[in-house]
């Protein structure tokens, strides 16, 4: 019986250490995985507001590269592209698709795959039953991420986001795709404070890195990184 | 040669969710004659997924007053680029995605805020961007005053 209960504890202990050394990682220590073939990116589309902000994030890596004229393409760097939409969120899936056809396809653009997961959490829905919702979104991210194993994952919230990084984050306290990188970029909604699941980003060290638009939020939250608006 | 009058519409959007509130403040008489007043002729809304539907100024009788302004109200649209291009003046929820599509394309914007969101947080965006100079904002129940003392010229 005692025995039993010492190994739990070491169990438990040695869990409890991995989630520490996984959360205080320091995020410049292991660089972006990139195999021969590219790397695979993981984009997790809230709705409406998002999307569309999504949209303009994932367009910017595209003109940065015209400017600079590196051969380094977004497509070159994440020719894996996986998409991670809300069920019933057709209008973001419209959106995703449109960027896709239009401004990033043709030629060796790479691929991009379409997932959808239940709902962590409605506009206007009850923190309480939030916890229940984000269980069941958190089980079906799981099974994305297990599925897709990205080298790194791209988020701007809202709820939806949290259950795939917490996937990703217990898969690395326990040594699954331990290399994932987490970049969670705060709306540019938020100019004071940060949303809940930029505040859990942030404060439990989900991501391994927290982007912020407004200079005040980067002097609120300095392990954040500030890289200006994207509108 | 008479020079045709050039059109001036109002677009008013909730985003993808609902901001009955917003529709509401609109569906009134008094705050259309305001929008003539000020020599708008078309008003198009986008209600969103809200339950609340214009009854006052989409049956007008007044004839004189559905000459003076084309009303027509929608529930969503695919894309809002066309419809915004268009615009002489977008009254906007809060929400990011809307105000800042709004203001890339230079439209004079009156910020109406959500206060039924969680943590409030279509305040802060408002705020700052007024501070900016580059919005006015408003809460639902303050929109015809604010249409009232609004001045495109004066945003930047």
């Amino acid at each position: 019986m005692t025995q039993n209960f010492g190994v739990f504890l070491i169990i438990i202990v040695v869990l409890f250490l991995r989630t520490v050394r996984v959360a205080l990682s320091s995020p410049s220590s292991q660089k972006l995985k990139r195999e021969s073939d590219g790397a695979k990116l993981l984009v997790v589309i809230g709705s409406g507001g998002h999307t569309a902000e999504m949209v303009h994030i994932l367009r910017s890596f595209l003109s940065d590269e015209k400017k600079t004229k590196k051969r380094d393409y977004f497509s070159n760097v994440f020719p894996k592209r996986e998409y991670i939409f809300a069920v019933s969120d057709t209008t973001s899936v419209a959106k995703i698709e449109r960027f896709e056809r239009e401004e990033v396809q043709g030629g060796t653009n790479g691929e991009y795959r379409n997932h959808f997961v239940p709902r962590a959490r409605e506009v206007g829905q009850s923190y309480f039953t939030s916890v229940f919702t984000t269980l069941l979104a958190f089980w079906h991210s799981w099974r994305v991420y297990w599925k897709t194993k990205p080298d790194a994952i791209l988020t701007n919230g809202p709820g939806t986001c949290v259950p795939v990084i917490l996937a990703c984050f217990l898969g690395k306290v326990f040594g699954y795709n331990s290399a994932c990188k987490v970049m969670y970029v705060e709306s540019v909604a938020r100019t004071r404070r940060m949303s809940l699941s930029g505040r859990l980003c942030y404060g439990l060290r989900l991501a391994d890195v927290v982007f912020v638009m407004w200079p005040e939020l980067k002097e609120k939250y300095p392990r954040s990184r500030y890289c200006g608006r994207i509108y | 040669m008479k020079k045709k009058k050039k059109k001036k519409s109002v677009f008013v959007t909730v985003g993808t969710t609902s901001f009955d509130a917003l529709v509401e403040a609109m569906d009134s008489e008094e705050l259309i004659q305001t929008l003539i007043e000020r020599g708008y002729d078309s008003l198009t809304i986008q209600r969103g997924r809200g339950t609340y539907l214009p009854k006052h100024i989409v049956t007008s009788t007044s004839s004189e007053r559905s000459s003076a302004i084309k009303v027509q109200v929608v529930e969503f649209l695919p894309s809002l680029d066309a419809i915004l291009k268009e615009a002489s003046l977008v009254i906007s929820h809060a929400g990011a995605g809307s105000v800042f599509e709004s203001l890339s394309l230079g439209k004079p914007t009156l910020v109406v805020v959500n206060e039924s969101l969680m943590d409030n947080h279509q305040v802060e965006l408002a705020e700052t961007l007024a501070s900016l100079g580059h919005v006015a904002w408003t809460k639902p129940d303050g929109l015809l005053q604010a249409l009232n003392a609004f001045d495109p010229n004066s945003l930047i």
